[in-house]
C-alpha cells in the first residue's frame, strides 16, 4: 500500500484537469449564484433600479408576513399526513416480502416503484380528474360532490393523497434494500432462542436498519421542504390561474410568486430561510435519533 | 416449522401488494383511457371505458395545436436531458477518477467542500441565476436547461464510491506501460464502471426530462420550452367557448410524455432501483 503511494505520488497536472471541468461548472452555477443569492437577500432589488442595502428587512417582512407561517403550517401538515402511509405501510409490506421466497420479487419491486418515475406534472393532472368536484372519478363513485380540491381543508388531503401515490414506491424500495443489510443468522439465532416474530422485528430488525430509517426520513423531510409541483399544478391549472391561493402554498411557492414579482431580495431570503430550516431539521434529527444508539 | 408459517402469510402478503399495486395502477390506467374520450365525455363519465373512443385528442396536440408545439416540446425535453445527461456524466465521472484514483494537492479539501455544500438547496441559487441569466441573454435558450447543475455531487459521490472499489493494481498495469490517466480512464475504468455509469445516466435523464421549477422560471418562449412546462398550458384554442379545461388533451398528453419514461424505466429498471438502494450508502 505504502509501496503504491510513494510510486503514484506524482500525477502531475492530469488530476487537476480532471477536477476543472466540475468545479468550473460548479463554481459558475453553484457556489457564485449561492453568495449572490446571500448578498441579494439584504437588499432590496427589482432588477433594473439600483439594489438598496436594506439589513435584515426582507427576513423581517417575511417573518412578519402570514402567508409565510400558512406555507410552514401547510407544509407541516403535508408531512404529518403523509408520514404514515409512506412509512409504515411500505415498512410492513417490505418485511412481509423480505421473509418470502418469491420469484416475483423482481416484479412487485418494479411495480410498486411505477408511480415514482412518471413525472409529477402528469400526476398531477392526473389527479384532478380523480378528485374533481363535479365529475371527479371519486365524487362520482361515491354520488357526491366533496370540494377536494376547492375546500381549505380538502386541498390538503387530495395534495397528501399525491403525494403518498408518488413516494410510496421509493420508500418501499429503500426499506427493501435496507432489510438485506439485516443478517438472516441473527434473526435465526434470535428465533431459535425462543423470541417471537415480531420480538425480531423490534430488538433486531427496526435497531439495524436505524441509519436506514434516519436517511429515508431525512431526504423525505427535505423533499417535503422543496414540496412545490403537487399543490402547484394539482390546485391550479393555467385556465383557473389559482383561484385560490393560499391553502396549498409552500416554501417554494412564495419562493416562485416573489421571483415572478420581480422581489428579488425576498425570494432570495426564502432561500436562505429554507437553507436555515432544513439545516435545522437535519441537526435535529440526527440528534434525536442518535440518541439511544450507544 | 418456520417455512411452513412463511407459506400461511404468503397470500396475505401478495394480496396487500396485489392492492398496493392496483392503486399505483389505477391512475395510469384512468390518464390512458380518458385520453381517448372528449372533454365532455370525461365529464359525464370519467371512470368508465370510453364508450365512442376517439383519436381526435391525439391528433388535435401532435398535428394541430398551436403550430405543432406540443411536439416540439418533446423534442425540446429529450435534446436537453440527453445532452445535459451526457455531461453530467461527463464532468463527474472525470472527476470522480481523479478524487478515487489520482493523488494530488488539496484532493481531500475540496472533496470535503464539495460534500458539505450537500446541505444547501439549489433551489437558493434560483433568483440570483435568473438575474444573472437575463444579463447575459440566456432566458429562453437551451443552454439555461442544460449547463446548471451538470456539476451534480450526488452523481460524482455515486462514481467515486463505486471507483473506490475497482482495485488500484488495474490502474497500475495501465500506468506502468506508460498510458496517460485519461487513457486509463477511458479504456480501463470506465468499461468497468458501467453499471455505475448506466445508474447515473438513467437518474438523471429521469429527472431532468420530469422536471418543472427551473423550466417554468427559466423559459417562457414556448419554442424553448420542455414538455412538461407545455403540458398544463393546454388549452382548446379550437373552441373559443368553452372555459372549461381540456380533459381530454391533457389526458393525451400526460400519456403521450409518460409512456417513453415508463418503457425507460421498464428497460433500466435494474438500474433505477439499484440506484435508489445506493443513494442509501451515498447520504446515509
Amino acid at each position: 500500500m505504502t509501496k503504491n503511494k510513494t510510486k503514484r505520488s506524482k500525477d502531475g497536472i492530469e488530476p487537476y484537469l480532471f477536477v476543472l471541468p466540475f468545479v468550473v461548472s460548479f463554481i459558475l452555477f453553484f457556489m457564485i449564484p449561492s453568495a449572490y443569492s446571500f448578498v441579494l437577500s439584504f437588499y432590496k432589488y427589482n432588477g433594473y433600479s439600483t439594489a438598496t442595502f436594506v439589513g435584515f428587512r426582507n427576513y423581517f417582512r417575511i417573518f412578519g408576513y402570514w402567508h409565510f407561517w400558512e406555507s410552514l403550517v401547510n407544509t407541516l401538515v403535508f408531512y404529518v399526513g403523509h408520514f404514515i402511509p409512506v412509512f409504515v405501510i411500505p415498512f410492513l409490506l417490505a418485511l412481509a416480502l423480505g421473509s418470502q421466497k418469491t420469484k416475483f420479487r423482481g416484479l412487485y419491486q418494479t411495480l410498486v416503484f411505477l408511480p415514482n418515475i412518471v413525472s409529477l406534472v402528469a400526476s398531477a393532472l392526473v389527479f384532478r380528474i380523480l378528485l374533481g368536484t363535479r365529475s371527479g372519478v371519486i365524487n362520482s363513485l361515491i354520488g357526491a360532490h366533496i370540494p377536494f380540491l376547492e375546500d381549505a381543508i380538502y386541498m390538503k388531503m387530495s395534495v397528501i393523497s399525491l403525494m403518498v401515490w408518488h413516494g410510496f414506491g421509493w420508500f418501499f424500495i429503500v426499506f427493501l434494500a435496507g432489510l438485506t443489510t439485516v443478517s438472516e443468522e441473527l434473526k435465526e439465532a434470535a428465533s431459535i432462542d425462543g423470541a417471537k416474530p415480531y420480538q425480531v422485528v423490534l430488538h433486531i430488525t427496526i435497531p439495524i436498519m436505524k441509519p436506514v430509517f434516519l436517511f429515508a426520513i431525512v431526504m423525505d423531510m427535505i423533499s417535503t421542504l422543496k414540496l412545490f409541483v403537487e399543490p402547484q399544478l394539482l390546485l391550479g391549472t393555467s385556465s383557473n390561474a389559482k383561484t385560490i391561493p393560499q391553502a396549498g402554498d409552500t416554501i417554494i411557492t412564495l419562493l416562485y410568486d416573489n421571483l415572478n414579482n420581480g422581489v428579488y431580495g425576498t425570494a432570495s431570503a426564502i432561500g436562505w430561510i429554507l437553507f436555515l430550516i432544513i439545516l435545522g431539521v437535519s441537526i435535529l434529527q440526527f440528534r434525536v435519533l442518535q440518541v439511544g444508539e450507544d | 416449522m418456520i417455512e411452513r408459517k412463511r407459506s400461511l402469510s404468503g397470500p396475505a402478503v401478495q394480496f396487500a401488494l396485489v392492492i398496493v399495486i392496483a392503486i399505483s395502477f389505477y391512475p395510469l390506467v384512468l390518464m390512458a383511457i380518458d385520453s381517448f374520450k372528449s372533454t365532455e365525455e370525461i365529464s359525464a363519465n370519467a371512470a368508465g371505458f370510453a364508450v365512442r373512443p376517439t383519436l381526435e385528442n391525439y391528433r388535435y396536440l401532435l398535428v394541430e395545436y398551436v403550430n405543432g408545439i406540443f411536439v416540439r416540446g418533446l423534442v425540446n425535453s429529450f435534446f436537453i436531458s440527453v445532452t445535459y445527461t451526457a455531461l453530467t456524466l461527463f464532468v463527474s465521472a472525470l472527476a470522480a477518477y481523479a478524487f478515487s484514483k489520482c493523488r494530488f494537492v488539496g484532493r481531500e479539501v475540496l472533496f470535503g467542500i464539495l460534500i458539505g455544500t450537500m446541505i444547501f438547496p439549489y433551489e437558493l441559487t434560483i433568483p440570483p441565476l435568473y438575474i444573472m441569466f437575463a444579463r447575459i441573454g440566456w432566458l429562453n435558450t437551451y443552454q439555461v436547461q442544460i449547463l446548471p447543475g451538470i456539476a451534480n455531487v450526488f452523481s460524482l459521490f455515486m462514481i467515486r464510491q463505486f471507483m473506490n472499489g475497482v482495485p488500484d493494481s488495474l490502474i497500475e498495469s495501465g500506468r506502468l506501460e506508460g498510458a496517460s490517466h485519461l487513457r486509463v480512464f477511458s479504456q480501463i475504468v470506465a468499461p468497468v464502471c458501467t453499471p455505475v455509469l448506466t445508474v447515473v445516466l438513467i437518474l438523471n435523464f429521469l429527472s431532468k426530462f420530469n422536471d418543472y421549477l427551473f423550466p417554468a422560471i427559466m423559459v417562457d418562449k414556448s419554442e424553448f420550452k420542455p414538455i412538461m412546462t407545455i403540458l398544463p398550458t393546454i388549452t382548446a384554442i379550437n373552441d373559443s367557448t368553452s372555459f372549461a379545461v381540456p380533459y381530454s388533451y391533457l389526458m393525451a398528453g400526460c400519456t403521450v410524455v409518460t409512456i417513453p419514461i415508463v418503457v425507460i424505466f421498464l428497460i433500466f429498471r435494474k438500474h433505477v432501483l439499484d440506484g435508489v438502494s445506493m443513494s442509501i450508502a451515498v447520504k446515509g
